[in-house]
């Protein structure tokens, strides 16, 4: 017989407690610090207005491009300005 | 070539440059939310999730976000204190609480999160400035592709160079800690005038745009702008940028106060951004002479021409550009062992209670020490007894037993007391054997004790 089934973690306190199920929840954990927050609602709200104000670009990109071939000419390509990468 | 009146060229100008500072405005949420997520794991490695105590261990992990997110909120925050005492207090309040440690064992805990904190911002802020270059650079190349006859490339390139400029000058304030003077509608016409003439004309020089007011001088317009400004105007102001507000009048009113050059970067930029500096004359800056088409266009800005992009500058674009982004890769990630060796300092003087801050018992394996593991596999082999080579090794026998199982390095001979006694042909062992055959099984043990009797 043996002293001790070593395919099983010791009795000991170091390792073998019941893990914590989740000690934290903490995947990503809510932020703390007041100037961080501030920054994000700041930026959150340029960027909420960016996402209106690039449908507008790429509105008045279309409309002042009477021709493909101008378009083209400077460089646009109306396609990759709408798509994300 | 279609002729490209100036008055079209100015609305493409002025379009592009809108477009390029909405996608900079969205990439920096992105940024700086993806710097975050570089802490969070950081710290997931310091002091691995399924770790005991989690009161110790999230009033720790909270601190350490705290400090990291006061670095990335440098732009809006202004100076960052490195130790933030209120902060620092309530964290050091909580873990000697539950831990029952003295105070300079704990202090040194908090100090060395946050100096490793500062550090990684330290390191994310230049891997941010890198994956952001490679990004605007596949960027650049996919929305202005450059068209194959060499005689019709330059229009491409300018509102490329163009696109990144305007990007630059949005986020470099807002993210990079980069002080870039926002475009100005001048500019704009400049760059119209340039596309529609289908001409390099110089913009820049030395960083500074040629005619128009470099940073300095912009500066100084703003600045002056704010001097001439009654308390209850820049109160007002503070406001209207979000900054003020309810619960933050003792602030706002402090910043009310502050000279110019003492407001945060981001207001700085943001002032700079509202009053451009309107009563300079412009001159119109020399053809470039020769080179590429792209490198004519990167010249009108003091800019770095584009290149191909390579596949792993477009893997930065979609961490950077796309809605669900990426993870900031940081290589040379700042050095473990101050962190760890107060973390496991802290865990040597836990009175707290036997189970209070024992997650670092994983990242402190014994077996890991290839000394211990050589001096316990030597003990073994010489037949001397677990108990005794737990003793000499300070630590458990069952953990002995595990760590010779989970190394690898030590075969069943080494593990088996019955083989060792056998060997060693101890008296002791029979009495030992005999106390366990004849010991009432606990439960759940009767039928293995039947299958190894069945078995010897």
């Amino acid at each position: 017989m043996t002293e001790h089934d070593s395919s099983e973690p010791p009795n000991d306190e170091a390792l073998n407690e019941p893990l914590d199920a989740d000690p934290s929840g903490d995947d990503l954990p809510a932020p703390t610090n007041a100037d961080f927050l501030r920054m994000m609602e700041m930026y959150e709200a340029d960027a909420a207005k960016a996402r209106t104000a690039k449908a507008e670009a790429i509105a008045r990109l279309s409309e002042a491009a009477s021709d493909d071939e101008i378009l083209a000419d400077i460089g646009l390509d109306m396609t990759a300005l709408r798509q994300e990468p | 070539m279609p002729d490209l009146s100036a008055e079209r060229a100015r609305i493409y100008a002025h379009e592009v440059s809108e477009f390029a500072t909405a996608e900079a405005n969205e990439v920096a949420v992105r940024l700086q939310y993806g710097a975050r997520s570089i802490a969070v794991a950081r710290f997931s490695e310091l002091w691995p999730q399924h770790a005991r105590n989690p009161q110790t261990r999230r009033a720790l992990q909270a601190w350490y976000l705290y400090a990291f997110e006061q670095h990335l909120a440098e732009p809006v925050a202004g100076t960052v204190q490195t130790i933030n005492g209120k902060q620092a207090g309530r964290a050091l309040a909580t873990v000697m609480e539950q831990t029952r440690v003295h105070h300079a064992v704990t202090v040194g805990v908090i100090t060395a999160l946050a100096q490793d904190a500062r550090i990684l911002a330290r390191k994310t802020a230049v891997a941010r400035g890198q994956l952001l270059e490679a990004a605007l650079n596949a960027r650049i190349n996919r929305l202005f592709p450059l068209p194959k006859p060499a005689d019709r490339q330059l229009r491409p390139a300018i509102t490329a160079q163009w696109y990144a400029r305007s990007f630059r000058a949005m986020i470099g304030p807002k993210v990079l800690d980069v002080p870039t003077a926002p475009v100005t509608p001048t500019e704009v016409d400049r760059v119209g005038s340039c596309l529609a003439d289908n001409q390099a004309r110089l913009l820049y020089q030395d960083g500074d745009p040629i005619g128009l007011p470099g940073e300095r001088t912009w500066r100084e317009y703003a600045s002056w702008w704010w001097v001439n400004q009654r308390t209850q105007q820049r109160v007002r102001w503070l406001r209207i940028e979000g900054y003020g507000g309810p619960g933050r009048e003792v602030e706002e009113s402090k910043l009310a106060m502050t000279s110019f050059g003492r407001l945060p970067p981001y207001l700085q930029s943001r002032l700079m951004h509202q009053n451009p500096p309107t009563d300079l004359e412009l001159n119109i800056g020399q053809p470039v002479a020769s080179g590429t088409a792209a490198e004519r266009a990167a010249r009108m800005f003091d800019a770095e021409p584009r290149t191909p992009a390579t596949d792993a500058e477009q893997g930065a674009e979609r961490v950077i550009f796309a809605r669900g982004g990426g993870a900031i890769p940081v290589r040379d990630m700042p050095d473990l062992a101050p962190v760890v060796n107060a973390l496991r300092e802290l865990q040597q003087n836990n009175q707290g209670g036997r189970q209070k801050v024992l997650g670092l018992a994983y990242t402190n394996r014994w077996w890991n020490d290839p000394r211990k593991l050589q001096q316990a596999t030597e003990m073994r082999s010489a037949g001397v007894k677990a108990r005794d080579i737990a003793a000499k090794l300070g630590i458990s026998v069952g953990s002995m037993y595990y760590g010779l199982k989970t190394s690898g390095a030590s075969s069943e001979t080494l593990l088996n007391r019955r083989i060792l006694d056998a060997q060693q042909g101890s008296g002791k062992r029979h009495n030992s054997s005999r106390a366990a055959r004849t010991r009432r099984p606990r439960t759940g043990e009767r039928q293995t004790e039947g299958r190894r009797e069945g078995r010897d």
